[in-house]
């Protein structure tokens, strides 16, 4: 059975959690504030911006207590021939000092900043093309609207943030933005691993995937990648990888158009990946899966072939239990197999619901259901 | 000494004044009239023919002679208005029926109103600008129009003194024309009016001849030009060659049925401030025979003799009585706040609460309303509904549609005959130009559908039902691109579990014998009481949309006598 309100239920629970979320946005409108208020950097920042699973609508709540991380990219005007990686994440290192002392570092290719909920994880790039200037200062690239607030989100220069919406001339440029073409974004340069030099990457091209393939699935596909993610993380502490992104892009590749509901989703989508990597599984390998917007990056570059075996095993046992899940007819029976797969903030079954579907339940008294309001 | 034709009883005085003028002398003659009801009942001064004033002042009725038998002219001055050089600002009230003091009241203020009339002081800078009076006599047809501050704004960029009116006729007890269009005379829109209930029964357009002039077009001191050769003295005065204007407009109507002239002047609001809107006062010509050759000697001929025969010196103007129906005007008896009346409300489910919150929201000024119901009305609903037998078998969302639209002249309201849509498409379709979405169904499920949906452009919410005996009204409000139909849950559940629990412990109301399903008990003056409520409470959430939703629930308090007053409940239930 699907269970949609049981899937409801267990949706909210691993989603972020509302603090969470306010944190994240307070946490980014104070940076941008502090930012273009920096004598030194003011003239150097082009524009900023949350990218990552939580502007895709794809995070996670994380387990226990830690803070998750948020991802922003903050696009500078520095030039590639003028600054390597590092020397441009250096200049950021006397307002660091400034605003959030004690409070930040610097880790490889970005530099993390600790607030009370979340952990903003500011990657900066270097110079874009003058042609971009403009898109990247739009309001389709700033606001913090994720997909599953905006289900109307395209990368143009109209489209307006959720909250810039109710003056008339907003939604006559709202209007433009739904009717046009989408602009074509060109990758931004980020430091690579190692902060040795600069590589592509195309966060805009990731959202705007993100959001035509949730629009072809009912808008379940960004549920169905935080169900795959979670049940990852609940029942397997090892391989720890694939997770994050590279899971979502293989959930990406297999989940198929059309579908119904989460619970739909999840099935097809763990056997597409049975069926897709056999061989690649049979001979011990994995798969090569291109980023969107940069086709020579390898999703899968950091992950080994023997942690990609033992996760293929993992899914050829979740997407039988979730098909067992999927065709079961009994409420009671369906929702503790979904349980076993999904972990315990899946809602436990109700006791008296072990009726086959469509059944009511017995009438306790001579009335019947009384309403509560009226109109 | 009693009039047996007049009715009345009346008293011959004189007032002598101070200070005389042109069209005052110092004593003039009155007669006070009673009714038989004095001390109560009517008391007028009427100015007589014999010694009395013989032109009109402000505040006064048009000064006609009126009857031949009659001793005084029809002139009755206002003594019982604010009027500032009375001295009345307000406060002091007439002493109905203490006989004395009755008269005193009125014969002081007659004194005044004479001297003031002398010293030319009647009207004062501020006070309300007081149009004429016109002689409007037996003539049934009306003429109607919607002339505004807006629309004003579109006659000072006009240079031409004259043009086209085109006008419909309505269907109306008496005759109506309603002014739809004014154009130049070579056809190019100055402004069109719209009044979209304004029921016509012909689409033909009639032709009338707007005609304006530079000020206020009035014999001195106050009078309304009654011939058309105080008509002319007006234009002498004031420089305008009337009988050229005439001639010009009898040309452009001949052949054309009767006419309507409208003659205009720009009014301010108050007496020494800037015009804001066009006054307009129909006249009727006749009907004006054309020239069976269009030569200029058949048509100087023509003018000739219609100069003559129509618009001769003694000929009197035959006024029409002229209604301005904006809806600043309908409405200024009190209206909702502009943001609400210019937003476009979507109401579902036209039950009791919905048909009620509905006709309130049309009459205090919504212009934009569509009501989306599924339901049939039936007699059973009689009891707490506005509609009426006559629309029995009728869906409920068209026959609010019909009689909504006899209810306000400037609503446009569209009734949806369906169930609110399950599809998330025909629902967003549906609501896509909703700014305020009022769900009055008490239906979960509806709510369930309506949450599906997502627009682009943020909307207010409220959903509004009462509780049992309706006693309690329940509003939800939030504002967004969705309807959060979680928070609604969270909130409104732990009141429903109440309701639900008073409506069990009351036991079940069946409609009668052989009726399985139990009604919910709620009393037309509860509904309507709650349907009040609610309505304020969106007109308050319009002005202050709430950022986060919210639920609002008010509760009757009663002692043994009966109801005493609904009050907000601030605590949830249970705590």
């Amino acid at each position: 059975m699907e269970l949609k309100s049981s899937f409801d239920t267990f949706l909210q629970e691993i989603r972020p959690t509302k603090n969470q979320r306010d944190d994240l946005k307070t946490g980014h409108r104070t940076l941008r504030n502090r930012l273009t208020m920096d004598r030194k950097l003011a003239p150097i920042i082009v524009s900023d911006f949350l990218q990552g699973s939580y502007r895709r609508a794809t995070a996670v709540r994380p387990n226990g207590d830690k803070r998750s991380d948020v991802d922003i990219i903050v696009v500078t005007s520095l030039h590639e021939d003028q600054y390597v990686p590092e020397a441009a994440i250096q200049e950021f290192v006397p307002f660091m000092e400034e605003h959030y002392k004690g409070k930040y570092r610097i880790q490889g290719r970005s530099i993390g900043v600790t607030l009370s909920y979340v952990e903003l994880d500011l990657v900066v790039t270097s110079a874009p093309s003058e042609q971009e200037l403009r898109i990247l200062k739009a309001q389709a690239v700033t606001a913090d609207d994720d997909l599953e607030a905006a289900h109307d989100w395209r990368l143009h220069p109209g489209w307006h943030a959720l909250n810039d919406r109710v003056m008339k001339a907003a939604q006559v440029q709202l209007l433009e933005a739904a009717r046009e073409a989408e602009w074509k974004a060109q990758p931004l340069r980020i430091p690579d691993r190692d902060a040795g030099k600069w590589e592509d990457t195309h966060p805009l091209e990731q959202i705007r995937w993100t959001r035509t393939k949730n629009a072809s699935c009912a808008f379940h596909f960004v549920n169905v990648v935080k169900a795959i993610k979670w049940w990852r993380l609940v029942k397997y502490s090892e391989p720890k990888h694939p997770k994050g992104f590279p899971l979502e892009r293989l959930v990406g590749e297999c989940c198929p158009d059309g579908i119904n509901s989460v619970a739909e989703g999840i099935t097809r989508t763990l056997e597409a990946i049975v069926s897709t990597c056999a061989n690649v599984a049979a001979l011990g390998q994995k798969p090569w899966l291109a980023d969107y917007g940069v086709p020579t990056h390898d999703v899968f570059k950091r992950i080994s072939a023997a942690d990609f075996a033992k996760f293929y095993d993992q899914v050829k046992a979740g997407a039988v239990i979730a098909r067992e899940a999927l065709d079961s007819r009994d409420q009671k029976e369906s929702g503790e197999l979904w349980r076993k797969l999904l972990g315990d903030k899946f809602p436990k079954p109700p006791e008296n619901g072990g009726k086959k579907e469509g059944g009511f339940s017995p009438r306790e008294s001579v009335t019947i259901a009384t309403p509560g309001r009226f109109a | 000494m009693f009039r047996e034709r007049e009715r009345c009883w009346s008293i011959a005085v004189a007032i002598t004044s101070s200070i005389a003028s042109e069209f005052i002398p110092t004593t003039t003659l009155w007669f006070i009239l009673f009714s038989d009801g004095f001390p109560f009942g009517r008391l007028a001064f009427m100015p007589a023919k014999q010694g009395g004033i013989v032109c009109t002042f402000p505040h006064q009725e048009a000064n006609s002679e009126g009857t031949l038998s009659c001793p005084w002219r029809e002139g009755k001055i206002c003594l019982d208005m604010p009027i500032q050089s009375l001295g009345i600002v307000g406060g002091a009230i007439e002493p109905l029926g203490d006989p004395e003091r009755r008269i005193v009241w009125h014969a002081e203020r007659a004194v005044r109103w004479v001297e003031a009339a002398a010293r030319n002081d009647l009207t004062r800078v501020g006070e309300p600008f007081e149009l004429p009076r016109y002689p409007i006599g037996r003539a049934l047809l009306s003429i109607i129009h919607a002339e505004t501050s807006e629309s004003y704004a579109a006659w000072t960029k006009v240079r031409f003194q004259s043009g086209i009116v085109r006008l419909r006729r309505l269907r109306r007890a008496n005759a109506a024309l309603v002014a739809t269009e004014f154009q130049t005379f070579e056809g190019d829109e100055i402004y069109a009016s719209s009044l979209p209930n304004a029921p016509d029964s012909s689409p033909a357009n009639e032709i009338g001849v707007w005609w304006k002039w530079p000020v206020p077009v009035v014999v001195p001191p106050w009078q309304a030009p009654a011939s058309w050769d105080e008509l002319r003295q007006v234009g002498e005065r004031v420089g305008v060659d009337v009988d050229t204007t005439l001639r010009d407009i009898a040309a452009r109507v001949r052949g054309r049925g009767r006419p309507v002239l409208l003659i205009g002047y720009d009014m301010p609001l108050r007496v020494g401030s800037a015009p804001t809107e066009r006054h307009w006062a129909a006249i009727q010509l006749p009907r004006l025979k054309k020239a069976f050759k269009n030569s200029r000697n058949a048509n100087d001929a023509l003018w000739d003799r219609d100069r003559e025969r129509v618009f001769g010196s003694e000929k009197k103007i035959e006024y029409l009585r002229t209604e301005n129906w904006s809806a600043d005007r309908m409405q200024a008896r009190g209206r909702f706040k502009r943001t609400l009346c210019e937003s476009n409300v979507a109401l579902i489910g036209g039950g009791a609460l919905g048909s009620v919150v509905a006709e309130l929201l049309v009459r205090g000024g919504v212009q934009q309303l569509t009501l989306i119901d599924g339901d049939t009305f039936t007699a059973g609903n009689l009891a707490r509904h506005t509609l009426t037998s006559a629309d029995f078998d009728k869906k409920k969302a068209l026959a609010l549609a019909d009689r909504l639209r006899l209810v306000s002249l400037h609503t446009t309201v569209t009734g949806v005959a369906q169930q609110f849509p399950e599809a998330k498409d025909a629902a967003e379709k549906l609501l896509s130009d909703a700014t305020i979405v009022i769900d009055c169904t008490a239906s979960d499920c509806v709510l369930v559908n309506l949450a599906r949906c997502w627009w682009p452009v943020p909307r207010l919410f409220v959903s509004l039902s009462v509780g049992f005996e309706a006693r309690r009204l329940f509003g939800f409000a939030a504002f967004g691109n969705t309807f959060p139909i979680d928070e609604f849950e969270r909130r409104v559940v732990p009141w429903v579990e109440q309701e639900r629990a008073r409506l069990r412990d009351s036991g079940e109301t069946l409609e009668g014998a052989g009726c399985w399903f139990p009604l919910f008990p709620a009393r037309c003056d509860d509904i309507s009481l709650a349907a009040g409520l609610a309505t304020t409470l969106v007109d308050r959430l319009v002005a202050n949309c709430p950022p986060e939703p919210r639920l609002f629930v008010y509760e009757q308090t009663h002692d043994e006598l009966g109801l005493l007053a609904y009050g907000r409940v601030l605590e949830t239930p249970g705590s």
